[in-house]
C-alpha cells in the first residue's frame, strides 16, 4: 500500500488530469442527485406549506411520519424499492431496477421527508402578515404562497442544501438498486465503496476530495445568503 | 400560520376563490366575493353581518357578539373598543382572513360583477423586500389587466399625495414608522378598494403623516370607497367618519356621530 502522501498526490493527478473515468462517476452522481432534488422541490414544499398553513384531521400524524421517514436508512430504502423493482416485485415490468431512474426514484423518496419536514418549519416561522398583505392587495394564491417563500428565502435554502447533501451522500439506496455498474450507475459513494475494497485507494480519495469541495462550496454559499439575511426590522 | 380556527372548507375556499361558491351556505367574504343582489334601498348595504359570535380557541366565553348591524355605501365608520375588545378580530372577519365561527357577514356587491374588493391594512404593515416602487407595482401587477395602464399612471401622483416621491427608489426596509404606514396605505390606493379598514392607522404617527394619510383616504372616499377606521383618539381620519361603531362588554352597538 502506498503512502498516505503518495495516494493523495495520485488523487489529485486524477482530478486535475481529468480523468474521464473519475469525472463520468461524478456526473453520474450529480445528474442523479439534481435530477431527485428538482423533482421533490416542488411538491414537498407544497406539502410543507399545507402542514403549516391547515389544520386537518390527521395533520400532526403525517408531521410525526415525515420526521420517521428522516431517520429512516437509506439502505432500507433501498431494499423496500429492491423489492418493488425487482423482476418478481410487484412493480417488476417497469425494468427499473439497476437503472439511474431506479437510483433518482431512491432519492427522491430520501429527500422527501426531509424537505417537507424542513420547509414546513421554515413555513411556521413565516411572517403570517406576508400572506395577508399579498392577499389584500389582490394576489392570487400561487402569487401569495410566492410571496410568504420570499419571506423564508434563506431557510428554504438551507432545506434544498441539506437535502441535496443527504442525496448526494446516500451509498446505501444507490448501490441496492443502482448496481454500481461502471459508466452507468456508478456513483461518487458507491465508487469509494468499490474502489477501497479494491485497494484502489488513489480514485477514492479523489471521489472524496470532489464530495468535501462539494460540502464546503454549499456551506460557504449558505454562510454567504445568510451573512446577507439580517434579522429584519419591522 | 395556522388560522387560529375554522374548517377545512372555509380555508380551501378563501385559497382558492373559484371552487364552491354555493349561495345557498354561509358567505364568507375573502379579498374578492361572491355577489349577492342588492337590496333595492336607495342607499346601497354593501355588508351585513347576522349573529356572529366569535370567541378565542379553548375559551368558552365570547370575544364578542352581534347580533344583527348593516354597513351602506354612505358610512364611514369609527370602530371604538378597549383594548382586547375585539375590532382586530372583527376587521379581519369582515376582510375574510378569520374563519367566522357562529354566524354570518354577508356582502353585497353592487355591480354585480363579484368584483367588489376589500382590503384590510395591519396596524404594523408588512412591506415586501425591496424598493418603495417594487410594493407598488406589486399591487399593479396583481390588477386586471385593463386596469393597469391607468394604475400605473395614477403612482406618481399616489407618490405625491402620500409624500414618498423621494423614497421612490429606496429599500423599503429602511422607512421609518409614518413611512411605512404611508406606503401601506398607498399600496391600498392603488388597489382602490371599495370597503378599506385601517387598523389603529395614526397610531404613533406624527401630525403630517396623520395628514398624508388623511390625503389619500380623502381620496379614495371621493372615489367611491368607503372606509372603516378603529382608533382609541380622535383624529383627521376619524373626523372622516359619520358612523360609529362601539365594542363594549362583548357587544357591538352602531350609532352616528352627530356633526
Amino acid at each position: 500500500m502506498a503512502s498516505l502522501t503518495e495516494t493523495f498526490a495520485a488523487a489529485v493527478e486524477l482530478l486535475v488530469s481529468g480523468d474521464e473515468a473519475l469525472w463520468t462517476i461524478i456526473g453520474v452522481s450529480f445528474r442523479v442527485s439534481f435530477t431527485a432534488l428538482l423533482l421533490a422541490i416542488i411538491p414537498a414544499t407544497l406539502i410543507g406549506f399545507a402542514l403549516a398553513y391547515w389544520r386537518f384531521p390527521g395533520r400532526w400524524l403525517l408531521l410525526s411520519l415525515t420526521h420517521t421517514l428522516m431517520a429512516v436508512p437509506t439502505v432500507v430504502v433501498g431494499l423496500i424499492l429492491f423489492m418493488l423493482l425487482s423482476r418478481a416485485g410487484p412493480l417488476g415490468d417497469w425494468r427499473l431496477l439497476f437503472t439511474q431512474d431506479a437510483m433518482i426514484v431512491g432519492q427522491f423518496l430520501l429527500c422527501l421527508p426531509l424537505l417537507v419536514s424542513m420547509s414546513h418549519s421554515a413555513f411556521q416561522g413565516a411572517d403570517k402578515r406576508a400572506w395577508e398583505t399579498a392577499k389584500m392587495l389582490g394576489a392570487n394564491p400561487l402569487r401569495c404562497l410566492w410571496v410568504l417563500m420570499l419571506e423564508v428565502r434563506y431557510a428554504l435554502y438551507a432545506c434544498f442544501i441539506a437535502a441535496f447533501a443527504r442525496i448526494i451522500a446516500e451509498v446505501g439506496c444507490a448501490m441496492m438498486v443502482g448496481g454500481n455498474i461502471l459508466n452507468y450507475t456508478r456513483s461518487i459513494t458507491t465508487a469509494i465503496a468499490l474502489e477501497t475494497l479494491k485497494g484502489e485507494y488513489a480514485q477514492g480519495v479523489a471521489l472524496g476530495l470532489v464530495l468535501f469541495i462539494l460540502a464546503m462550496v454549499l456551506n460557504v454559499g449558505m454562510g454567504l445568503l445568510r451573512g446577507k439575511g439580517q434579522l429584519a426590522s419591522r | 400560520m395556522t388560522p387560529d380556527s375554522g374548517s377545512t372548507q372555509g380555508f380551501l375556499r378563501s385559497l382558492l376563490p373559484w371552487i364552491g361558491s354555493d349561495k345557498s351556505e354561509k358567505s364568507r367574504p375573502s379579498g374578492k366575493l361572491a355577489d349577492q343582489q342588492s337590496p333595492s334601498d336607495s342607499v346601497h348595504c354593501l355588508l351585513s353581518i347576522e349573529g356572529l359570535t366569535q370567541s378565542w380557541p379553548d375559551q368558552a366565553e365570547a370575544l364578542f357578539k352581534v347580533d344583527t348591524v348593516s354597513w351602506d355605501g354612505q358610512q364611514h365608520i369609527w370602530l371604538q373598543g378597549a383594548n382586547g375588545s375585539g375590532k382586530t378580530t372583527l376587521m379581519r372577519l369582515i376582510s375574510g382572513l378569520e374563519p367566522v365561527q357562529d354566524g354570518e357577514i354577508r356582502c353585497h356587491d353592487s355591480s354585480g360583477a363579484g368584483d367588489q374588493r376589500i382590503c384590510y391594512l395591519h396596524q404594523t404593515p408588512y412591506l415586501f423586500a425591496g424598493s418603495v416602487e417594487r410594493n407598488l407595482n406589486f399591487v399593479i401587477r396583481s390588477l386586471k389587466a385593463d386596469k393597469r395602464p391607468a394604475a400605473r399612471e395614477a403612482l406618481e401622483l399616489g407618490l405625491k399625495l402620500a409624500g414618498l416621491e423621494g423614497l421612490r427608489y429606496q429599500d423599503a426596509v429602511t422607512l421609518s414608522g409614518g413611512e411605512r404606514q404611508r406606503l401601506a396605505l398607498l399600496r391600498a390606493w392603488l388597489l382602490q378598494p371599495d370597503l378599506l379598514l385601517l387598523d389603529e392607522p395614526a397610531a404613533n404617527l406624527d401630525d403630517d403623516s396623520v395628514e398624508l394619510m388623511h390625503r389619500l383616504v380623502t381620496d379614495l372616499i371621493d372615489k367611491g370607497a368607503v372606509i372603516m377606521v378603529s382608533s382609541h383618539q380622535k383624529n383627521l381620519l376619524t373626523d372622516l367618519c359619520n358612523t360609529r361603531w362601539s365594542i363594549s362588554s362583548g357587544t357591538l352597538a352602531a350609532s352616528s356621530i352627530e356633526g
